[in-house]
């Protein structure tokens, strides 16, 4: 989708439009999440701190995330994405692939596909999307970027070698800052400078990630696109206000999110076997401490209060300018699951009961009705 | 300090104590052994702060004193040699010349004065118990501590006295909230110490324990003082550190005293044992149960791993109560039923969500626990 939370908000409120729109958070140390194309001419992208961006836009519209309603139109986007395969992969709130092999006997050519798609998203929210059509899934998401806003581009299969001989290396997906540098240093800057070098080469300078470098540069990319991806973790964190060192606090984030992972997770149907919690600290460096538990929980007490051990055996030196809780090793909750011997194990029915309760209290009167207390 | 000892009897001390060393200890004084001379004697100490072990051996004193040393090099030299006597002699700043005629060592060592020794609290009063006794109630109890890091704490084995028909019982319990074991064995001279509430003890501090209980000598006196648990065996002397730890209220899970008759499954350990092994085979984290199916003298075993297939086997048993299915993890009934002396054991299953009780005519005072898994 294109600038998808700016374009939302103009949605919303027409008058916004040909206006600078920057949504994100708006507290000292928020970040922007999406800017709409009259932003980006200031030089406003998304990741900027919000007092960076308000100064090099002072006149831009500043705008709070509204989270729900943007799930809320992602979801329609993604049903009408539906109706055309059921090979869609969405990957963020705002971004999916489709696998189109073999509709086109049913639908049309790839092109006429893409302008179907373009033409229902248009109509029935309003917003426009960047559509990208390539042999190979990532050069998919590559050429999406190409054209944006409102672009349709692609790349057909006699064309690959060529677009990827020119291709920049950041350009793949899953080569960062520290990746580049690395090929940097081999003198690679594109694609095509990958070819350069054997399976061997790559293998044992980037490890794993140098095969699949390898497979691209071939233009090859098995990867298929995956209907449902398999949730690994779920985690809830956020940056704090002011950094701090006071464990009250620190203990009372770790409730909240806690909370929060553990309905999220109630509400998918999973419990996991792995507590982290993690903290970054003022010096922006990170702490991760993880902790096995004997059964999977999606309990929301012994979640925190499993975070909060972490927190007590883990002394910080450091103040602490983010918190998280995370669970992973996740399963679907089967029937099969072992019983507790007493009520104050992982499984505890009270607990369950508590957790039920205010499950149903949220899905009746909102999220912000009941949240627990702090001793 | 400079004396003269046997190879073997060396070898002897000093690998019995490898496992009370940390291995990797922030305090490094924790991997080295006091050696210190007494009268003939030379006595050898480890402690890892939780854990105290001290025994004394023969050996040739030339000039009394002690050292510490790392444990694990002392063993290494003991253990590579190949002549009979090792002659150790202490330096100036803490060097120990340790030699067996063929290398000379000059190992450098840590100041006596760092060594903190646990000695024994003056003034315990001790009782003689038997070896054979503490053995069997460890065994079929330790298998059921846990060591995760989170929940409760349950890292021990729970001991308490207890009267039953106004005669004195020493119990041990252990739970990791889905399984129990417990054992009560008679024990007169119990009322002698005093143990109030019960204690806890650290599953590392019931393998040395039982460690010395099963080693040949003297007969094993065990006291209580100050948090400490003391154990003596001839020369031989442990001080455990008991865990300052709450063990849940496991006397509400016990089950009351009226047995329906008809409920009790009569069987063959050594038939149910093997076929629990057998159900293992295929079982992954993901899927642990075995599902059985209590049938009017036969019991009906299956276990389901859709990755990997199944498994399904009939055994005899006697049982004239309702059919009953019950889901179980084999691993809980593999650790319960291996220590046990019985040839015919009886299961008595109230209903599907609650335990399962083992006991067996020859495992006098033992009972298990174990919760199913929901099926």
């Amino acid at each position: 989708m294109d600038a998808f939370f700016a374009a939302i908000e103009i949605l919303d409120k027409p008058s916004l439009k040909g206006k600078p729109v920057i949504v994100g958070g708006l507290s000292g140390r928020g970040v922007v999440s999406t800017t709409n194309y009259e932003a980006r001419r200031f030089g406003v992208f998304s990741a900027m701190p919000m007092f960076k961006a308000k100064e090099k836009c002072p006149q831009g519209i500043f705008l709070p995330v509204k989270m729900a309603r943007y799930k809320g139109v992602s979801k329609k986007i993604m049903d009408i994405l539906k109706d055309f395969t059921p090979l869609v992969e969405q990957v963020s709130i705002d971004e999916a692939y489709l696998d189109i092999t073999g509709i086109e006997v049913l639908l049309g050519s790839p092109e006429e596909i893409a302008r179907h798609i373009k033409a229902r998203i248009g109509k029935e929210t309003g917003l426009t999307c960047s559509i990208g059509i390539a042999p190979i899934k990532f050069l998919a998401k590559v050429a999406s970027d190409m054209h944006k806003p409102d672009g349709l581009t692609i790349i057909s299969t006699t064309e690959v070698d060529t677009f990827l001989s020119k291709l920049p290396i950041d350009k793949i997906p899953g080569v960062g800052k520290r990746t580049v540098k690395g090929l940097r240093h081999y003198g690679i800057e594109t694609v095509g400078d990958l070819k350069r070098f054997s399976k061997e080469q790559l293998l044992k300078e980037f490890g794993n990630f140098g095969l699949r470098l390898y497979e691209i540069a071939k233009g090859e990319d098995k990867s298929p696109v995956v209907p449902c991806r398999e949730v690994k973790s779920i985690s809830s964190e956020q940056t704090l206000q002011s950094d701090t060192g006071d464990i009250k606090i620190l203990r009372k984030l770790i409730t909240i999110h806690a909370d929060n992972v553990a309905s999220r997770l109630r509400k998918e149907g999973l419990k996991g076997r792995t507590i982290t919690l993690k903290i970054k600290f003022d010096d922006f460096s990170e702490m991760s401490k993880s902790c096995a538990i004997a059964h999977s929980t999606d309990n929301t007490k012994f979640i925190s209060d499993s975070a909060k051990a972490l927190l007590l055996n883990n002394p910080l030196k450091r103040k602490a300018r983010l918190i998280g809780v995370a669970v992973s090793s996740l399963k679907e909750f089967e029937k099969d699951s072992q019983m507790a011997l007493f009520g104050n194990g992982s499984d505890s029915k009270r607990e369950r009961k508590v957790d039920k309760a205010v499950d149903e209290i949220r899905e009746r009167f909102g999220g912000k009705m009941i949240s627990r207390g702090n001793e | 300090m400079e004396i003269k000892i046997n190879r073997e009897t060396l070898l002897k001390g000093i690998s019995r104590v490898q496992g009370i060393l940390e291995k990797r200890s922030h305090m490094p004084i924790l991997s080295t052994v006091l050696l210190t001379t007494k009268d003939d004697e030379l006595e050898i100490s480890a402690t890892d702060l939780e854990i105290g072990f001290q025994n004394s051996y023969p050996a040739e004193i030339i000039k009394p004193g002690s050292i510490t040393i790392s444990g694990k090099k002392l063993l290494d030299i003991t253990r590579e040699t190949d002549s009979e006597k090792i002659y150790i002699s202490e330096k100036d700043n803490n060097w120990t010349y340790i030699s067996d005629h063929n290398a000379h060592y000059n190992l450098s060592c840590l100041p006596v004065d760092e060594f903190p020794v646990l000695t024994e609290p003056e003034g315990t009063i001790m009782i003689e118990i038997d070896s054979k006794i503490i053995t069997e109630m460890i065994n079929k109890t330790i298998y059921s501590i846990t060591m995760e890091e989170a929940g409760f704490k349950l890292s021990g084995v729970f001991m308490e006295k207890i009267k039953k028909n106004e005669e004195d019982f020493l119990r041990m319990v252990a739970t990791d909230g889905h399984r129990l074991s417990m054992v009560d064995k008679k024990t007169p001279d119990i009322q002698k110490i005093e143990i109030k509430d019960g204690v806890m003890i650290s599953k590392k501090g019931m393998i040395e324990l039982n460690k010395l209980a099963l080693e040949d000598g003297p007969p094993l006196q065990i006291g209580l003082k100050q948090n400490n648990l003391v154990v003596k065996k001839g020369k031989a002397l442990i001080v455990i550190r008991l865990l300052d730890t709450k063990f849940p209220d496991y006397k509400n899970v016990l089950p009351k005293e009226k047995e329906d008759k008809e409920s009790i499954i009569t069987i063959n350990r050594r038939h149910l044992l093997d076929a629990m092994r057998r159900m293992m085979i295929i079982r992954t984290d993901q899927y642990q149960g075995v599902k059985m199916n209590i049938e009017v003298n036969y019991l009906e075993m299956v276990s389901v791993n859709p990755d990997l297939g199944n498994v399904e086997e009939k055994i005899e048993i006697k049982y004239e109560g309702q059919p009953i299915e019950m889901g179980f993890n084999p691993k809980y009934f593999i650790d319960a039923l291996q220590p046990m002396d019985s040839d015919v054991i009886y299961l008595n299953i109230k209903d599907q969500t609650s335990p399962c009780l083992i006991t067996g005519e020859q495992d006098d005072g033992f009972l298990g626990l174990i919760m199913p898994i929901r099926i």
